[in-house]
């Protein structure tokens, strides 16, 4: 079951008075029947105010994309609640589609149009499309405007598809890994194009695995693993109550450690000891340990210590994943 | 199941929809330009069709019969609602499929519906044009008299040409690849020239036979040439009055059926992505 933590610029999710653009309750997505069922997303709750930008993170396979289809309205939920801009957004799609704009993971496009004519057969089923010219000017394509589809790089069409997402100039905006594929120039452009987007009051609803971009970007982030929302929150609450870490190696026969406030674990492998520690007061047992090392006269080699962040609250929790489905995190 | 929370929401006044024949236009023009720049299914759709009336010439210099070339005529139709129809839109489905543009047009305001037969309204508009015109090239070069009832002519044309595209979606659920498209539409082309009389004369075939072509999609577009052109029935004998009205109804219906079977299926069963 999610948690659900308050961002104080925003007002409270749980407050039937604030304007909820998203709210999902006990959601449910389950793939196949009997033995062979797999329940991708394990009855989450979610709010998601108008003009915040949320993030969705987890591992592949955590419900990310499970999640977000039922939320664009192109699954139907298997079970819960769920309402997006004040509708059923599967049976409701006609209503609700025209105020939201959605940027797959994978879509493609006609390999033989034009940029420009594969943007303007996307705009003429919009009912308040902006120009393809303006479009083509904010994702910086429109030097490419009369390049066929097939010879665009990868990143050019991940832009495109940008440019789709936003062309009609939606209220609600899904960003599927917006950025993925894009160098670090064109990167920072499209997070600024997307910071843009945010200050005009669209709500966001973003998916990346680059972390830095969740913290850059998000107002509030969500953490998925196994179909569950196990983090949620603004950053400063998504971290708190995560303890720093101190890692080092030394030689096996260490004498005993200093008495710490966290946590210590020693494996011993090969002559040598690897010793972690968690704690919630980093400096001071950095202080005791290093003193510590002083007076036996040790070298901690690949001594490494780090205050909590999002990528160490991510992979503590990706870490409980079975080693296959951990890929693809990036900072 | 899903259920609808009641939310707060300060939302905005519903959008005026665009209408469904301005999104059809719009997809339909792309699609129109694809097929322009495709030179091979350009070929299979224009050049094809105008070589298919010459075909029949040997026949008309053996003297054959006026009744006999306008079932020759319907046969040719089909052929050429196959090629430009059936089998260019089932490659088309299949790599719009493939490359996700059906997934990404989903995903947008137009329905489903509207995305599918918009990639059809091209196909179906040069068909219409290209057996307009094959079928002069045959009155002139075969010497045949002008239909009697075009009316049927042209809606047998129109219905069998409208019969080809869920017939060609549904085969795109079978078909992973456009090449291998070349094989799943062999058991469609077959029953279709079957049907159209094409394979091989249906008098030689037993009476159940018969009556089972009959219903295949193919069969009564023919049929309905033939009551518009001659006024005649598949046996020669003339047909007119409550009499045609009756046998063109019923052809009608056969086509009228086929369509909603396809749609349904499409409706219920289509698949909008590449198989995982």
């Amino acid at each position: 079951m999610s948690t659900t933590h308050l961002s104080p610029a925003l007002p409270d999710p749980a407050d039937q008075s604030a304007d909820l653009v998203i709210r999902a309750r006990g959601l449910e997505r389950r793939y196949g029947t009997g033995r062979t069922a797999h329940l991708a997303v394990a009855g989450i709750d979610l709010s998601i105010l108008r003009g915040e930008l949320f993030a969705l993170l987890g591992t592949n396979g955590a419900g990310k994309t499970s999640t977000l289809e039922m939320l664009e309205g192109l699954a139907r939920p298997t079970g819960g609640t769920l309402a997006v801009l004040g509708g059923d957004p599967f049976r409701d799609r006609r209503s609700i589609r025209p105020r939201q704009g959605l940027m797959l993971q994978t879509g493609g496009f006609p390999a033989d149009l034009t940029a420009r004519e594969a943007l303007a057969m996307w705009c003429s089923t919009l009912t308040r499309a902006r120009p393809v010219a303006d479009l083509l000017e904010d994702v910086e394509l429109a030097h490419r405007a009369s390049t066929r589809i097939s010879s665009l790089s990868g990143g050019e069409v991940r832009r495109l598809d940008l440019a789709c997402a936003i062309a009609g100039d939606p209220e609600l905006l899904f960003l599927d890994e917006p950025t993925t594929g894009l160098d670090p120039e064109s990167r920072a452009r499209a997070q600024h194009l997307i910071s843009g987007l945010r200050e005009r009051g669209t709500t966001i609803v973003l998916t990346t695995h680059y972390l830095d971009e969740a913290e850059a970007l998000a107002d509030r982030i969500a953490i998925m693993h196994r179909g569950r929302i196990e983090r949620e929150g603004d950053l400063a609450e998504v971290i708190a109550g995560h303890p720093a870490r101190i890692r080092f190696t030394a030689r096996a026969d260490i004498p005993a450690l200093p008495q710490l406030a966290g946590a210590a674990q020693q494996v011993n492998s090969r002559g040598a000891a690897a010793v972690e520690i968690s704690t919630d007061r980093l400096q001071e047992d950095l202080g005791e340990l290093l003193a510590w090392a002083s007076r036996h006269d040790l070298a901690l080699q690949d001594l490494d210590a780090r205050a909590p962040s999002l990528e160490s609250v991510f992979l503590g929790i990706a870490d409980d994943t079975p080693a296959d489905s951990s890929e693809g995190i990036s900072r | 199941m899903t259920t609808v929370a009641p939310v707060t929401s300060t939302a905005s006044a519903p959008l005026p929809s665009r209408r469904p024949a301005h999104r059809l236009l719009g997809l339909a023009r792309a699609e129109l330009t694809l097929l322009l720049r495709n030179r091979m299914q350009l070929f299979t759709a224009i050049v094809l069709p105008l070589a298919v009336p010459f075909l029949y010439l040997p026949l008309r210099n053996r003297g054959m019969s006026d009744a006999l070339l306008v079932g020759a005529l319907g046969s040719m139709a089909v052929m050429i609602l196959l090629f430009v129809v059936y089998y260019n839109l089932l490659s088309t489905y299949v790599a719009r499929r493939e490359a996700l543009v059906l997934k990404r047009l989903r995903t947008g305001e137009a329905s489903d519906a509207t995305v599918l037969a918009a990639t059809a309204v091209p196909a179906l508009v040069i068909a219409g044009a290209m057996v307009a015109i094959a079928m002069t090239i045959a009155v002139a070069i075969l010497d045949l008299p002008l239909p009697q009832n075009p009316l049927l002519v042209v809606a047998g044309v129109v219905l069998g040409a409208a019969v080809s595209v869920p017939l060609a979606l549904a085969t795109a659920n079978i078909t992973r690849t456009v090449e291998s498209a070349q094989v799943t539409s062999l058991p469609f082309m077959a029953i279709a020239l079957l049907g159209a009389g094409t394979a091989l004369p249906l008098e030689m075939l037993p009476d159940w036979a018969q009556s089972l072509i009959a219903i295949t999609p193919t069969a009564p577009l023919v049929e309905l040439i033939r009551f518009g052109w001659l006024g005649t029935d598949a046996s020669g004998a003339a047909i007119a009055g409550s009499d045609l009205a009756t046998a063109a109804l019923r052809q009608v219906g056969i086509l009228v059926v086929w369509f909603c079977l396809g749609a349904w299926f499409v409706s219920t069963r289509f698949r909008w992505e590449p198989r995982g």
